[in-house]
């Protein structure tokens, strides 16, 4: 017989009697967008509840200022789709890149608006203290409930390479959270600020690459 | 471009997502050789192949569900099983890195238990002295049950057979010189 010779016979057949039909996964994109329509909803709650008037003042008058935004937004966004590709086996490698480009962007603007206001006058130049007690702790608490969210979304997925995957995850929870942090800072980015933001969101991507890669089974 | 073969996967993949057990069959047969080649390509062999093949057909079919079958099925399986091959791998570098083969350890180890010609030995014993013991008159045999396993003193031996102490004394002088006789006849005819 040659099931006798086959060593995995008896399994292949073992699986092939228990079989149901199974729900396929829904399409990479239209997971992401569950993900993207909470942030963006925090969004707009957050600038509801703000003096969008005065926020957008900053934007207008000084582009490098949207350039940060769109950068951070971007980068969630894009991380985000990466994250829930990378959970589809046999994807590309190349969808991790993804959110490489809107991240250069977002740090390139960055480190315009933080030189430009060490070298002209900021407005409202942000203390250390004030970056400790304000921004540190909104990023942190932000960036949680959003990488949680994200991961229940991947759960249902096989994440072939999951270090990459929880990295990009804990980039998108970053990026979300630096998003929604500058519809209430009412701050310029000062260079004490910017080195505590980049701190803030390097741990929560070193945390995300950490817990998420035991959460995927890695 | 997906080639025929990966079409036929690919479509067998789709029915067994519905449920059609003799094409999901087919496709883990067919997929065996497939997922043994990157483990071998990994520097697995043997038996290690088999078991990387075996964790990767049990991941296929948890998973079976994130395949899409609007794209090629080969590069959805290689991924499951090169995530497998690394696992493997892993797991065999742990194994390296804390674990020492000491093969002088296995050898020069003291067991104290019984080797396996002892236990032959102690059961030939046994065997002969039961052999032995059979050919007694009653009383001698009860003498030396009573009292040579040492299990029971001379008055408890009283007691439970009824006898004196000086007919259990003499039984069992002559059990004793009886079965001396008996076994050591025994082994000079084994010798």
């Amino acid at each position: 017989m040659a099931d006798e010779r086959d060593p995995h016979a008896r399994l292949i057949n073992d699986l092939a009697r228990d079989l149901v039909p199974v729900r396929t996964l829904r399409a990479p994109w239209l997971r992401a967008n569950c993900w993207i329509a909470v942030l963006v909803t925090a969004a707009a709650m957050l600038a509801s509840q703000g003096d969008v008037v005065a926020l957008g003042d900053p934007v207008v008058a000084e582009p490098i200022n949207l350039g940060v935004l769109l950068g951070s937004a971007l980068t969630a966004i894009l991380a985000a789709i990466a994250a829930v590709e990378s959970t589809v086996p046999g994807r590309a490698a190349q969808w991790n890149l993804l959110p490489i480009p809107p991240l250069v962007f977002w740090i390139m603007f960055s480190g315009l608006g933080c030189l430009g206001n060490a070298l002209g006058e900021a407005a409202q130049p942000a203390s250390l203290r004030v970056a400790l007690r304000e921004c540190l702790p909104f990023l942190l608490m932000v960036s949680l409930p959003l990488f949680i969210l994200l991961m229940i979304l991947l759960r249902r997925g096989f994440a072939a390479r999951p270090a990459n995957t929880a990295t990009l995850c804990g980039l998108a929870a970053a990026a979300g959270a630096a998003t929604l942090l500058s519809f209430i800072h009412p701050f310029d980015l000062s260079a004490i600020d910017l080195l505590v933001h980049g701190l803030a969101i390097s741990g929560i991507i070193i945390a995300g690459r950490h817990f998420g890669y035991r959460w995927l089974g890695g | 471009m997906p080639s025929d073969a990966d079409g036929d996967l690919a479509a067998a993949m789709a029915a067994a997502q519905r449920g059609d057990a003799d094409a999901y069959r087919l496709l883990l047969r067919r997929s065996v050789s497939v997922i043994a080649a990157i483990a071998r390509a990994r520097g697995f062999r043997g038996p290690a192949v088999d078991d990387i093949v075996q964790e990767t057909l049990l991941t296929v079919h948890r998973v079976r569900h994130t395949y899409q079958s609007s794209r090629p099925f080969l590069p959805w399986l290689r991924a499951i099983a090169h995530r497998r091959t690394i696992d493997a791998l892993r797991q065999h570098l742990r194994h390296r890195t804390w674990e020492v083969h000491d093969q002088d350890r296995y050898d020069t180890y003291p067991d104290h238990g019984e080797t396996a010609e002892e236990v032959i030995d102690r059961q030939d014993r046994h065997r002969q002295l039961a052999g032995a013991m059979a050919e007694l008159p009653h009383a001698q045999r009860e003498a030396f049950t009573q009292l040579a396993s040492g299990a029971r003193s001379l008055e408890q031996a009283v007691a439970a057979t009824g006898r004196s102490k000086i007919a259990l004394k003499v039984n069992l002088h002559r059990a004793i010189k009886a079965l001396r006789v008996k076994l050591g006849q025994e082994n000079d005819n084994g010798r």
